[in-house]
């Protein structure tokens, strides 16, 4: 039995990870893994942090899915989207503000965080636009003199547009999983959305860290919530 | 027969009527020239189309947008400040390639489930995708026999 997993970073595992502890720790106590076990299932589990509902949706797309018993997508906040950038210029202006709230908040991992940064070789790639803090806003493409996103959302995004992308997007998962014939469990971390999900993760019940992701015990609870509408 | 069209410029023009009186068919049309392929896909949704014999859609240059401005959805070349600089520095044909597929795989695999044949049309010559199943440029002369050659040979009972 095999397992895909697709979301943003509930389903990654962000909260998981105790200082000093590797990424393996994280996905050994992520819901996924719970889930995988229980079921004595190979789990994959393809979210990443920050993506939007674009990206999730793009992601499962591009997955073989014959190859999957059972697939479950979460959802997140309608507002994020992602581009393809082709420049660098993203990148580049990311790293800088990244390292400046490094060398302001986190001190002692900035040379670690600047030797890493330092060394990554830019490819094209899609980049996540997340309205909510202006680090994971910032695209670097500059519109008389500000930041290019800050007026997309000030001019273009409105709630009826988020609110028509989830609907969209999850009826072309829901139906494309429901043709192939495919078991599959589609979640939201969006507490206000009216999508007829199979289950709202964000509506209080689980437990939740200081950054608003599930904590392992929230991440066993959302495994049990979701093997019992299997 | 009861045939469901919905597109842009060339669906919205003459080929409806025409395909439709050829098979004697009642049709409902919600294609408009300003449409996007967004704005396809959400119509189509919205409209919920079932009980259709067959659905004809065409999707237009995947690099038209739209977007909401309070009150209705509108052209995205209408903010022309913010659009200008999108599709000079931002936009590129990737992103216009998985807009779309999401849109075409959305159409063909809703269609799919409730039972309607369809035929899925781009008039984007610069395409790239093999999911379409007419890709129809303006070279195309007779557009109203390839649509319906199309149907006679791959489906019509």
């Amino acid at each position: 039995m095999k397992l895909f997993f697709v979301g943003d970073s509930w389903t990654w595992g962000d909260g998981l990870r105790k200082p000093h502890e590797k990424k393996d720790k994280i996905y050994e106590k992520r819901f996924s893994t719970i889930i995988g076990k229980k079921l004595g299932a190979e789990v994959v589990n393809e979210a990443i942090c920050g993506l939007s509902n674009h990206a999730i949706t793009r992601i499962l797309l591009e997955q073989d899915l014959d190859q999957y018993d059972c697939i479950f997508v979460q959802f997140t906040y309608p507002a994020r989207t992602e581009f393809f950038d082709v420049t660098g210029i993203p990148h580049n202006a990311r790293k800088i503000t990244t390292l400046k709230h490094m060398k302001k908040h986190i001190p002692s991992k900035y040379e670690n965080c600047k030797r890493k940064l330092d060394s990554e070789v830019f490819t094209s790639r899609w980049q996540n636009i997340l309205p909510h803090f202006f680090r994971w806003m910032e695209s670097g493409f500059i519109l008389d003199g500000r930041e290019f996103y800050e007026q997309w959302y000030e001019e273009i995004y409105h709630d009826e547009m988020g609110r028509v992308d989830e609907m969209l997007l999850y009826n072309l998962i829901k139906t494309k999983l429901t043709l192939l014939n495919k078991k599959h469990v589609i979640t939201t971390i969006f507490p206000r959305s009216s999508l007829p999900v199979d289950l709202n993760l964000n509506k209080g019940k689980y437990q939740l860290d200081a950054t608003n992701h599930p904590t392992h015990f929230g991440h066993i609870m959302i495994a049990r919530d979701i093997i019992d509408l299997l | 027969m009861k045939i469901f069209f919905n597109g842009s410029t060339l669906i919205s023009g003459e080929l409806h009527e025409s395909f439709a009186n050829e098979y004697n068919a009642e049709f409902l049309n919600l294609a408009d020239p300003k449409y996007c392929n967004h704005a396809i896909w959400r119509t189509t949704l919205e409209e919920s189309p079932v009980n259709y014999d067959l659905a004809i859609i065409e999707f237009t240059k995947a690099s038209k947008m739209e977007y909401y401005d309070g009150k209705e959805w509108v052209d995205f070349i209408e903010n022309e400040r913010i659009s200008k600089y999108w599709y000079e520095n931002i936009y590129t044909e990737e992103f216009g390639a998985c807009d779309e597929n999401f849109a075409v795989e959305a159409l063909r695999d809703y269609f799919t489930i409730n039972n309607t044949d369809s035929i899925i049309i781009s008039t984007d010559e610069n395409t790239k995708s093999t999911k379409f199943d007419l890709v129809i440029t303006q070279k195309d002369k007779n557009v109203f026999e390839m649509v319906k050659n199309y149907y006679e040979t791959f489906l019509r009972r």
